[in-house]
């Protein structure tokens, strides 16, 4: 696994705190008026207008498995920049709150494993500990990249409706 | 026979006056394409008339009569000029060319300013 | 008396003949000299296009510029003398036009360049037949060409354009051959010359001497070259970032603007000088939108001289007797595009090569003529760049595409499916053709990542195949950041936009009207027409079907489906902005636009509407 120190946007869901590369966090934004977009995996909230962009949202709370909650008004959206295939590409990702930039050192990441974590392997990229607190570090540039799990979950629907 | 030089780029003029002056009292002797040639030309065979074309490479008609009265002030030029050339004419003129003719010509226009130059 | 009548008459009769003696020897004479004239005329002609050359790349050559007035002023000086007046006026305008420069009160840049050559090839074209001088439409054109010397001389030029790539710059052989004006044989010829026998001339003078190419074609080859190596002092460099922003504005501008019309016109009504005046803008903005999304258009002329010089490179390495051409290259498309499209259509080229085209045996054994055929073809049609590979090939064997599906567990053995069914396996996931991994088809790109490609620019790629016939692959590019009318609907509550070209009619359904099919309403009744319903469940993947409040009769090539939603919201100008990648597969939607609200609005795509994916 991948260690990287440095700073990180740190957020909630839940009870577990969170965090991501500050260097991928593109902004914050509040909650917004969401278009959905039938026929994708329910993690998948739809697309929002940034400003002229036309991005994608995502639950992180869905894709990470958990529970979904309702949205309140701390609830956030997070912008965040990925590279695939040498393009950039936005995300949104809903969080039930943010809370503030950290620096962690490289010793303080630890492996994942160590610590039995819920999360899915591929999505942590370590744990860090910071102030007693620990975060689980996610590797954004997995958990973002959908755009398979959208043409499964559609060739998979399609069979669905065909055998109605 | 009275002889002719024709200082002159172009195997056509050289061509053309030559016919213009067949069968009579003229005899076309040699061509020189540039002025220089011309010069050494003029050396050899000491030609009775000369047909000096206005522009020519390396050293052009202008360039060329002024040497050639410079060697002989009693030389006799016919310039053959084209259309635009005017400019060039009155300081041909100035330097003392004989006479002009605009090309194209007619054989016969060739001829008799030829015999006028020379008083035959 | 008589007899000195008789001698008179004799002497007469002597003379008259001899005159036309005279007369007849005067035409040999004239066509002699006639033919003397087209030889100089030639050997300055030859000079002059050499010379042109040279000028060409040095603008300031005195020298140069000096023989080339000369040229043309002793083509005009002989021309009197054949009455070749026309050429003599050609001469004589060019002569003037390098005095100018001579006397440097015209500057000797590529448009005089131009002109010395076209001047040089008319005077050229009619040694080569002097009888053109009299045809009316050559005429013509000569009268246009003088004109534009005349302006030449005031200072007044056509522009010229040339097209600029930041690429290394090739060399003047690669860019003749490109051009399609020089074979490679001819390019080695040039080299081996350049070598042996004249090392201190250059390529193109060399050719033109050669007489492989013409002097104006090493020209625009120069051009080119230059175009590439560097930037001409005519053109700016903007970084597309700034372009893409200024369309995305102008696209804003234009939604701004219908919306303040349309809440104009129900305040004012139409009938009023406010509206007239903002017509005015409209159409203003109108034209500044679509110079907008001009900025960011290229010619495909590029891109298919790049795929032409591949498909040749193929055809020689398997020794394939094919003939490829390309038609459509000036088709304009949206710069970001064209760099996406490449290496989809390469790889759709180097498939019709090695696996569409069958051997010259099978081609003779089926009748066909022995040289395969494979044409590219771009064009405009209904706001989409259409662009095909078609080849007169074996067609896909669908006998083997159906074993290799059935192989990969891809077929539902209850299924009957259609030709065009089976045809489409090709460009699902994993079905390449590896097997025969050559080196052309062995760079691992399937038929699916074509497919993934296109879509991903928002387009799609239609397929049509005949078995012994050939196939063509149509690939279907939507003119992006375009500008339509959409009408927007509420479908269960969310908003959705449909062209409004497609929009036939919108009607309130009674309930007479509907036609039930195993208890589900499937048809409406239209007047006479009987119109299938779309199935938003299936459309939409919902569970279940909701009652159709208003219906609305969509149309695509004289087919009629009804779409049932809740509501018709408005109509409106929208900015098209292609479907992001993740989306690109869904299949019901086209684009995305952000409607004045603010919000975004899902584009549903027409044509899948009418597919049996959107059927009952």
């Amino acid at each position: 696994m991948e260690k990287q120190d440095g700073k990180y946007l740190t957020f909630v869901l839940g009870n577990e705190g969170y965090g991501i590369p500050i260097l991928q966090v593109k902004e914050i934004i509040g909650m917004m008026e969401i278009t959905h977009i039938p026929k994708t995996p329910s993690f998948i909230k739809g697309v929002i207008n940034l400003r002229g962009k036309i991005i994608p949202v995502m639950d992180l709370r869905l894709k990470l498995d958990m529970e979904t909650q309702e949205y309140t008004e701390r609830t956030c959206i997070i912008v965040v920049e990925i590279i695939v295939n040498q393009v950039k590409r936005f995300m949104g990702i809903i969080v039930d709150m943010v809370s503030e930039v950290v620096n962690i050192q490289q010793e303080e990441i630890e492996e994942a494993l160590d610590y039995g974590a819920k999360v899915e392997g591929d999505f942590l990229t370590g744990m860090g500990k910071v102030k007693g607190k620990v975060f689980m570090l996610l590797n954004i540039n997995k958990i973002v990249d959908f755009e398979e799990v959208v043409n499964l979950f559609n060739s998979e629907l399609k069979e669905d409706i065909a055998n109605v | 026979m009275l002889k002719v030089l024709v200082i002159d780029d172009s195997p056509f003029i050289f061509k053309a006056v030559k016919k213009a002056l067949e069968n009579s009292v003229f005899d076309v002797v040699d061509n020189a394409g540039n002025g220089k040639i011309g010069l050494e030309m003029y050396e050899k065979y000491a030609p009775d008339l000369i047909t000096l074309d206005v522009t020519m490479p390396i050293m052009d008609g202008v360039e060329t009569a002024k040497a050639l009265v410079a060697k002989n002030p009693n030389v006799k030029i016919i310039m053959l000029s084209a259309m635009g050339d005017e400019a060039l004419l009155s300081q041909a003129k100035e330097i003392g060319v004989s006479g002009f003719l605009r090309k194209p010509f007619k054989p016969e226009e060739l001829l008799n300013k030829a015999k006028e130059i020379l008083g035959v | 008396m008589s007899d000195e009548k008789d001698i008179d008459d004799i002497v007469k009769s002597f003379l008259e003949d001899d005159d036309k003696n005279r007369d007849q020897n005067e035409n040999l004479v004239d066509e002699e000299f006639l033919n003397d004239f087209i030889q100089e005329a030639t050997e300055h002609i030859e000079n002059i296009e050499i010379n042109a050359l040279i000028l060409e790349k040095e603008p300031g050559n005195e020298e140069v510029i000096n023989s080339l007035f000369r040229s043309y002023h002793t083509v005009k000086g002989l021309a009197g003398f054949v009455d070749q007046d026309l050429i003599g006026k050609i001469a004589h305008q060019t002569e003037t036009l390098l005095d100018g420069c001579r006397k440097k009160t015209i500057k000797a840049n590529k448009n005089i360049v131009d002109i010395i050559l076209t001047s040089s090839d008319y005077i050229k074209k009619i040694c080569e037949n002097i009888s053109v001088a009299k045809d009316t439409n050559f005429l013509k054109e000569i009268e246009s060409h003088l004109e534009v010397i005349f302006n030449a001389e005031k200072g007044i030029f056509n522009d010229i354009t040339v097209e600029l790539k930041p690429e290394n710059p090739p060399k003047l052989g690669e860019i003749l051959i490109e051009e399609k004006k020089i074979n490679q044989e001819d390019v080695d010829k040039i080299i081996e010359k350049q070598k042996t026998e004249h090392p201190d001339l250059k390529f193109g003078q060399i050719a033109v001497k050669e007489k492989k190419v013409e002097a104006k074609d090493v020209i625009q080859a120069t051009r080119i070259q230059q175009a590439k190596a560097s930037i001409s002092e005519d053109y700016m460099r903007i970084s597309t970032d700034k372009v893409d922003s200024l369309v995305d504005m102008v696209g804003e501008l234009v939604i701004s603007q219908s919306l303040i019309e349309q809440f104009a016109i129900s305040q004012l009504g139409t009938d009023n000088i406010f509206i007239a005046n903002f017509n005015r803008m409209s159409r203003i903005t109108k034209d500044l939108q679509n110079l907008a999304m001009f900025l960011r258009m290229v010619p495909l002329k590029s891109t298919f001289q790049k795929i032409t010089r591949i498909a040749r490179d193929t055809i020689n390495e398997l020794g394939k007797n094919i003939e490829f051409t390309t038609s459509g290259d000036e088709t304009e498309i949206d710069r970001v595009i064209t760099e996406k499209l490449l290496d989809p259509l390469v790889h759709l080229v180097k498939n019709a090569i090695s696996h569409g085209i069958e051997s010259a045996e099978d081609r003779i054994k089926a009748g066909k003529p022995p040289k395969g055929v494979i044409k590219v073809n771009a064009y405009n049609k209904r706001g989409s760049i259409y662009i095909e590979i078609i080849d007169d090939g074996g067609g896909i064997n669908t006998e083997r595409v159906y074993q290799k599906a059935l192989e990969k567990g891809l077929i539902d053995t209850s299924k009957e499916y259609s030709d065009k069914e089976i045809q489409e396996f090709i460009m699902l996931p994993g079905f390449s053709t590896v097997e025969v991994a050559n080196k052309i088809s062995g760079r691992g790109v399937g038929m699916d990542v074509v497919k993934t490609e296109i879509q991903k620019i928002g387009g799609k790629v239609e397929l049509n195949s005949i078995k012994g016939q050939g196939s063509s692959f149509v690939l279907k590019i939507p003119v992006n950041h375009a500008i339509m009318n959409g009408t927007v609907i509420d479908i269960e509550g969310s908003n959705y936009i449909l062209p409004t070209i497609n929009v036939k009619q919108i009607l309130q359904p009674t309930s007479d009207q509907w036609i039930f099919m195993q208890g589900i309403r499937s048809m409406i009744k239209v007047r006479e027409d009987i119109i299938p319903l779309v199935s938003i469940k299936k459309l939409f993947g919902k569970s279940r079907e909701e009652e159709p409040v208003l219906i609305v009769i969509i149309e695509l090539d004289q087919k009629y489906k009804a779409l049932p939603v809740r509501n018709v919201v408005g109509r409106q100008e929208v900015v098209v902005k292609s479907v992001n990648e993740q989306f690109v597969n869904l299949g019901y939607v086209s684009g995305m636009s952000i409607l004045g609200d603010g919000k975004v609005s899902l584009i549903l795509d027409i044509e899948n509407l009418f597919t049996s994916e959107g059927e009952r």
